[in-house]
C-alpha cells in the first residue's frame, strides 16, 4: 500500500523574478508502506527541497503530495512540519541542551502521547538495541558523531512516524563510523520495519539500504529513474561483494554518471559567469 | 569491534597518579592567579616610588586607609551601590529580554520599536546624566534611572541576535516533533538562545556599574562612587585608590555571579 506519494511535483525559487530557479520539474515518486527508499542524484539536484516539501519546511509551486491517499501539499497549501514525518537531519538535529535521554523522550512527552516513564522505558529500550547503553545522561556534545547519529534516528522513530524522512544523515562521518551507523539503522529496520525516505549521493549506501532507489537529475531535479533493489534482508556488510550487487552498482553507476557530468559542467559554466 | 572490551586493555591509573595530577594542575591554576594579582600589586609599588608631582599612595599606605574607614559607613557605601546598581538591572533585564524576544518574533514590533532604540542606542549612557538630575525628584532614583539605561541597550541588543542565531534546524526538529508554538518556545528557542542572553546580561552589569558610579560622584548620597569623589575632594589619595578597587572588586564580582547563573543554567554550553 502507497504511503507517500509525489505527483508532478514542481518547485521554482523566485517564480516572478528574472532569476527565478527551476529546483524540482515533475517529480513523481511513491513510497509503500514499510518500502525503505533512496534518492541518489548529484548535489544540487533538488533532492533535499522536495525532503522539505514532504517535511514541511518549503512549498511547491506545482503538482501534489499524498500521504496516506491524502493530499499533504499542494501549491499555495503548504504543510506544516509535524510528528507523523519526522525528520533526522543532515548536520545531526539533537538539541545540545538536553541529554540524551530527554532527547529521545522530548517528542512523544511534549504531545502528551507518552507519560514520562513510559518514553524513558521505550527510549531505553530502543537505546539499548542499537548499542547505547551508559549514556543517558550525556548532552550531545560528549557524544561521538556515531552515538549522536543512532539517537537521532531513535528519537526520529520512538512514536512510530507514518514515515521517517533522512537527510543524508551520514554525510559528515568518516567511513568506519558511517559503515557501523548504517548497521545500526538495517538492525532497527530489520526488526521493526518503518517508511523511509532517505537521501544520499553515496550509490553504494543506496543500494546497501534501500528496497527502491529513485535517481534524480541535476537541475532542473527530475526523477530520472526507477531501481528496485531486489537483495534479500537481512543484509550484511559484505553483501557489497556480491556479484548482484555489483551489477546493480554498476547499473545506478551508469545512470548517474551522466547527471554527475552535466552537475559539473553546469557547475563550471556558472563559475566562468 | 563494538560492545564490551576486555578488561585488561583500559588498565585505570593508579588512583595516586590521578590525583597528584588533578591537584598539580589546580595548583598552577592558582599559583598563575595568584602571581598575575601579585603582579599589578608590584607594578603598582613601582610607580608609587615615583615621584609624582602628586604622589601615588603605595598599596599598603591603601590598605591602611581602607583599614581606618569605619566600618559600617563602607558597608552601607557598598551596600548602597550594590542596591543601585541590583534594582536598575533588574528592571532593564525585566523589561528588556522580554522586548528583545518579542521583536526577535514579530516584525511588526521590530519596525515601531527599532527605529527608537537605533536612535537613543548611540548616546553614550553618561551623556543622559543632566537630563536624569533635572528630571528625577531625588537622587536615589536618578542614579538608579542610570544603571537601568545602561543595562537596557546591551540587553535588548543581545537578545534580539540570541533570538537571530539560533539555527533554523532546531526550530524545524522542534516543531517535527511536534511541539506547540509554547512548548516550542519554553524548551527549544528559550534553552538555544540563553547563552547569547546572558553574554548580554554581563556586558550590560558592567555598565551598571560604570554608571552607578558617574551617577553617585555627580549627584548622589553615598555609595563607593561617591566615596570615591569626596576622597578626591578633600585631598585623601589613598582613599581614592581604595574606592577604585572596591568598585573593581564589586565589578567583578556581580559579572562573577552572572556567569555562575548562566552556568548552572545552561550546563550543557561548554563555551
Amino acid at each position: 500500500m502507497t504511503i507517500l506519494s509525489a505527483r508532478n511535483v514542481s518547485k521554482v525559487y523566485n517564480p516572478r523574478l528574472e532569476e527565478s530557479v527551476l529546483a524540482l520539474d515533475r517529480c513523481n515518486l511513491e513510497i509503500d508502506r514499510n518500502q525503505f527508499c533512496v534518492i541518489v542524484g548529484p548535489s544540487g539536484c533538488g533532492k533535499t527541497t522536495l525532503l522539505n516539501i514532504v517535511a514541511g519546511f518549503d512549498s511547491l509551486t506545482g503538482g501534489d503530495i499524498l500521504l496516506n491517499g491524502r493530499v499533504l501539499a499542494s501549491p499555495g497549501r503548504p504543510t506544516s512540519p509535524g510528528p507523523d514525518r519526522m525528520v533526522v537531519f543532515q548536520h545531526g538535529g539533537l538539541f545540545p541542551w538536553m541529554r540524551a535521554l530527554e532527547n529521545v523522550c522530548f517528542g512523544p512527552v511534549v504531545r502528551g502521547r507518552m507519560s514520562e516513564a513510559q518514553a524513558r522505558a521505550q527510549a531505553l529500550d530502543l537505546m539499548s538495541r542499537v548499542g547505547l547503553c551508559g549514556i543517558e545522561d550525556l548532552y550531545p556534545e560528549d557524544m561521538s558523531s556515531g552515538m549522536r547519529r543512532r539517537l537521532e534516528i531513535i528519537r526520529g522513530i520512538i512514536d512510530q512516524p507514518q514515515i521517517l524522512l533522512m537527510d543524508e544523515p551520514f554525510r559528515a562521518l568518516d567511513a568506519m563510523t558511517k559503515a557501523l551507523v548504517q548497521e545500526f539503522l538495517l538492525k532497527i529496520y530489520d526488526e521493526k520495519p518503518h517508511t523511509i525516505l532517505f537521501i544520499t549521493h553515496d550509490l553504494i549506501e543506496a543500494i546497501f539500504l534501500a528496497d527502491r532507489v529513485y535517481v534524480m537529475t541535476s537541475r532542473p531535479g527530475r526523477v530520472k529513474k526507477m531501481m528496485t533493489i531486489p537483495l534479500p534482508r537481512p543484509r550484511t556488510p559484505d553483501l557489497v561483494n556480491e556479484p548482484e550487487f555489483l551489477r546493480l552498482k554498476e547499473e545506478l553507476t551508469d545512470s548517474i554518471h551522466e547527471e554527475a557530468q552535466k552537475a559539473f559542467e553546469l557547475g563550471e559554466r556558472e563559475a566562468a559567469r | 569491534m563494538v560492545g564490551p572490551v576486555a578488561e585488561e586493555l583500559i588498565q585505570p591509573l593508579p588512583i595516586e597518579i590521578v590525583v597528584r595530577t588533578e591537584r598539580k594542575q589546580a595548583l598552577y591554576a592558582k599559583l598563575r592567579t595568584v602571581s598575575s594579582v601579585a603582579g599589578l600589586l608590584g607594578i603598582w609599588t613601582l610607580l608609587s616610588m615615583v615621584p609624582w608631582s602628586v604622589p601615588i599612595p603605595s598599596p599598603l599606605a591603601s590598605f591602611h586607609a581602607l583599614l581606618r574607614l569605619d566600618p559600617v559607613m563602607l558597608a552601607t557605601d557598598v551596600a548602597l551601590s550594590c542596591r543601585r546598581v541590583g534594582l536598575g538591572f533588574l528592571i532593564a533585564a525585566i523589561l528588556a529580554v522580554p522586548l528583545g524576544i518579542i521583536a526577535g518574533y514579530s516584525r511588526w514590533i521590530r519596525n515601531i520599536v527599532f527605529p527608537v532604540i537605533e536612535v537613543l542606542r548611540p548616546i553614550p549612557p553618561i551623556a543622559w546624566i543632566p537630563l536624569a538630575i533635572l528630571f528625577f525628584p531625588t537622587s536615589e532614583s536618578m542614579v538608579v534611572f542610570l544603571t537601568f539605561l545602561g543595562a537596557f541597550f546591551p540587553i535588548v541588543y543581545n537578545t534580539m541576535s540570541g533570538f537571530w542565531s539560533i539555527k533554523p534546524m532546531y526550530i524545524r526538529s522542534g516543531k517535527s516533533l511536534g511541539a506547540s508554538e509554547w512548548r516550542l518556545f519554553w524548551h527549544v528557542i528559550l534553552p538555544a538562545m540563553l547563552p547569547i542572553v546572558f553574554a548580554g546580561l554581563q556586558i550590560a552589569i558592567g555598565i551598571s556599574w560604570l554608571m552607578v558610579v558617574a551617577g553617585e560622584m555627580m549627584a548622589a548620597k553615598g555609595g563607593v562612587g561617591a566615596l570615591t569623589w569626596e576622597a578626591y575632594q578633600t585631598g585623601r589619595y589613598p582613599l581614592i585608590f581604595v574606592g577604585m578597587a572596591i568598585i573593581g572588586v564589586l565589578g567583578s564580582l556581580s559579572s562573577l555571579l552572572i556567569k555562575t547563573i548562566s552556568r548552572t543554567i545552561s550546563r550543557w554550553d561548554v563555551h
